[in-house]
């Protein structure tokens, strides 16, 4: 009898916990001003984060509603996201690569939003690629954001000191670069090539690509294991085994490139805008001494990876419309413009019109309004942007692969092997 | 009668919270999780069953004997030496000298500073480029040497940070434990002719055995699951050569989107910290 009762006791105590639990947590329809949560990437540019930020708080003072925004890091945006999707607690709306929109579609979390775009569009015409980048079934699931062009920073006194000029393709690259080594007192290119940092996938496309190599060919079908590929890994191999390189880029996150430049510890690095900016507003000494042109070139031409972001709004977004509305006030072409001057050259506008501003006529920034528009490509070329092809980014298995050769000392054939096995294994499974 | 079952009542009420507690975030993540290993479960997809297949996966996976052998040769090594390290310094500690409430604090700063702030101070101290060990090797000859960037010293330099930052735990908590060793038993042992190394080992030893048994247990625990070092100093690179259990579940589960197969791992692995949790508190339970 008294078991019985205890067990009442504790069935009854148990019931209402999770009855609780239920109504706190239950879909309720918002009444009054909505609140958004909104993600960014977080922009190595201060300016560019604070521009936004207010642009948020105008918003706020024109229509009542109350935006939150968080500036999240390059590496741990795309993780917070997957992390959101699964906990049902995607922002209303979010800056996603474009090749994970395929993905994040596929997980039905985003919305249609065929009529912003639409009515974007017709102000302001995107650029013709980045819109069918974000259209899925006929839809578009998202707004073009930006894109993020790399260049590549030469030491212009090290190289008039030594006779030598910025190079135009990769083999020049290695030649110069090992001569300025050679002199000792500072290593002539240094980029990420490690776990950490998305620089060296973009770096290892940009070199394939040159070579006539790719992840993916044009229908989006795996199409690593090429003699192009192979040229293209040796190469990059021989920058580290020559000692062109510094021994450390294995271990380096997306702020080494920066760190190596600003501490004048390599002569060469590809990047964005970042420290472009760093030495606009610190080091103008450091500026006065840079030269910046476009990545090198390949055999098979010129070639940087933009990683092109978009706008996506969550489907179970409890405010679509207000979420729709604060896209077409921040995307509206004179707040943009506004917005992609602050940043500095780091990010190249989506509207085409915009390419030609007087903005982009100063040399410095001329190389990545130059690399976004004429050499532009993304992950996936000459494929679709696809889930498989943002899953194989996401995971590094470019950088991985590198590794095997660098680390592991394997042959480059092995090594192409396993990464192939690995994105077939990825492709498959977004088949 | 009456008066006892409302004690009896009044117990399982006080007790209540804790069994919601111990159900709700414990027992059902754990149920939950044995049971998604058992799916292919993947961040934003629907579930089905597999039965074996991520089991199977990860025995047959030559990253899952390098990350658990990491694990072990991680939680090994920083366990002795931090036992060392902190042993010495209790020691030391337990000496009257002058400073000696001073060192006593200052001893306990690498426990105390948060994770975040020791790996980037240890990832500035450990840079190729411009790290200060490098520097003053430098200066004093020697060849720079990238920590954090080859196989061979990747996982060194996990190691001893995490020396570093947990060897106070070990030195307050031995300091504690031979404070506690009445001087009496010394002053006998002393009597009967016994030397300082026989008084170490016949009673400062006995005397700290189980606080420092404690120690080790709970120290095992936390380092087999250490994250934030790891992940902060190296990601688990270059390739695999420092990465363990944790980060490399994180990941599998989040990067790679593969939340089953992740959790497959830890649930493979969970036996062996069982026992060792079982073995511990049976030495430290035991009657002397």
């Amino acid at each position: 009898m008294q078991k019985k009762r205890v067990i009442k006791v504790l069935l009854s105590a148990a019931l209402l916990a999770v009855g609780t639990l239920a109504v706190a947590t239950g879909k309720q329809e918002k009444a009054g001003p909505a609140t958004l949560e909104v993600w960014l990437w977080k922009s190595f540019v201060a300016e560019q984060n604070t521009y936004m930020e207010r642009q948020f708080r105008s918003f706020e003072a024109a229509t009542g509603h109350k935006v939150n925004v968080s500036f999240l890091p390059a590496e741990e945006i795309y993780k917070k996201q997957l992390a959101a999707v699964e906990a049902n607690i995607f922002p209303d709306i979010s800056e996603i690569w474009v090749q994970n929109i395929d993905q994040f579609n596929r997980m039905g979390v985003l919305a249609d939003i065929t009529d912003t775009f639409d009515a974007l569009n017709a102000r302001s015409p995107f650029s013709p690629l980045l819109g069918t980048m974000v259209t899925i079934g006929g839809k578009k699931v998202g707004i073009p954001f930006n894109t993020s062009a790399e260049a590549q920073y030469w030491r212009k006194d090290i190289l008039d000191n030594m006779g030598l000029k910025p190079a135009g393709t990769w083999e020049e690259l290695k030649a110069t670069a090992k001569k300025i080594t050679a002199a000792g007192q500072l290593f002539g290119f240094a980029t990420a090539l490690g776990r950490p940092a998305t620089d060296g996938e973009k770096l290892i496309q940009s070199v394939m690509w040159a070579y006539g190599g790719s992840v993916m060919d044009v229908n989006g079908k795996p199409a690593f294991k090429t003699a192009a590929t192979a040229q293209a890994f040796d190469y990059l191999a021989s920058l580290v085994r020559e000692k062109i390189m510094p021994e450390g880029i294995t271990s380096w996150d997306d702020g080494g490139n920066n760190r190596a430049y600003q501490t004048k510890s390599v002569a060469c690095v590809q990047n964005t805008a970042s420290v472009y900016n760093y030495m606009r507003l610190n080091d103008q000494d450091l500026l006065k001494n840079t030269v910046i042109v476009p990545v090198a070139a390949g055999p098979k031409g010129r070639y940087t990876d933009t990683v092109p972001h978009a706008l996506g709004v969550s489907s179970k977004s409890k405010s679509l419309q207000v979420a729709k509305d604060l896209m077409k006030y921040i995307m509206d072409e004179t707040l943009y413009q506004g917005w992609i001057e602050q940043a500095g050259a780091q990010i190249q506008p989506v509207y085409s019109r915009l390419v030609d501003k007087e903005f982009w006529a100063d040399p410095y920034r001329r190389a990545f309004i130059e690399a976004g528009v004429k050499y532009g490509a993304y992950e996936g070329w000459p494929g679709p942007a696809s889930a498989a092809s943002g899953e194989i980014f996401g995971t590094y298995v470019l950088s991985d692969t590198i590794q095997k050769i660098l680390l592991d000392n394997w042959t480059t054939d092995k090594a192409l092997d396993w990464g192939l096995a690995k994105i077939n294994e990825i492709y498959e499974r977004w088949k | 009668m009456t008066a006892r079952l409302n004690q009896r009542t009044l117990g399982l009420m006080l007790i209540l919270p804790m069994f919601l507690y111990v159900m709700g975030m414990i027992l059902f993540p754990f149920v939950m999780n044995i049971w998604l290993s058992f799916t292919n479960k993947r961040v934003g997809m629907p579930t089905r069953l597999i039965g074996l297949g991520n089991y199977l996966f990860w025995l047959k996976n030559p990253d899952f004997f390098k990350v658990l052998g990491n694990t072990l040769i991680y939680t090994i090594t920083t366990i002795v030496l931090k036992f060392l390290i902190g042993l010495a310094s209790a020691l030391l500690l337990n000496r009257r000298f002058w400073g000696r409430n001073f060192f006593r604090v200052f001893f306990l700063i690498p426990w105390i500073l948060p994770s975040l702030v020791t790996c980037f101070t240890w990832r500035w101290l450990l840079d190729d480029l411009v790290g200060v060990v490098n520097y003053l090797l430098t200066r004093l000859g020697l060849q720079a040497v990238a920590w954090m960037s080859r196989p061979g010293t990747a996982l060194g330099s996990v190691i001893a940070v995490n020396i570093w930052r947990g060897f106070p735990f070990f030195g307050i908590l031995l300091l504690a434990a031979l404070q506690s060793i009445p001087d009496e038993l010394y002053d006998a042992a002393r009597v009967d002719g016994a030397g300082r190394l026989q008084c170490f080992v016949h009673v400062t030893i006995p005397g700290m055995r189980k606080i420092a048994l404690i120690a080790v247990l709970l120290s095992t625990i936390w380092t087999f699951n250490d994250f934030e070092i790891v992940f902060l100093l190296t990601r688990g690179g270059p390739g695999y050569s420092s990465m363990i259990l944790v980060p490399f579940v994180y990941e599998i589960g989040i990067r790679g989107m593969q939340i089953a197969r992740a959790i497959t791992f830890p649930v493979l692995v969970f036996p062996v910290l069982l026992a060792l949790i079982f073995f511990t508190s049976r030495m430290v339970l035991r009657e002397d």
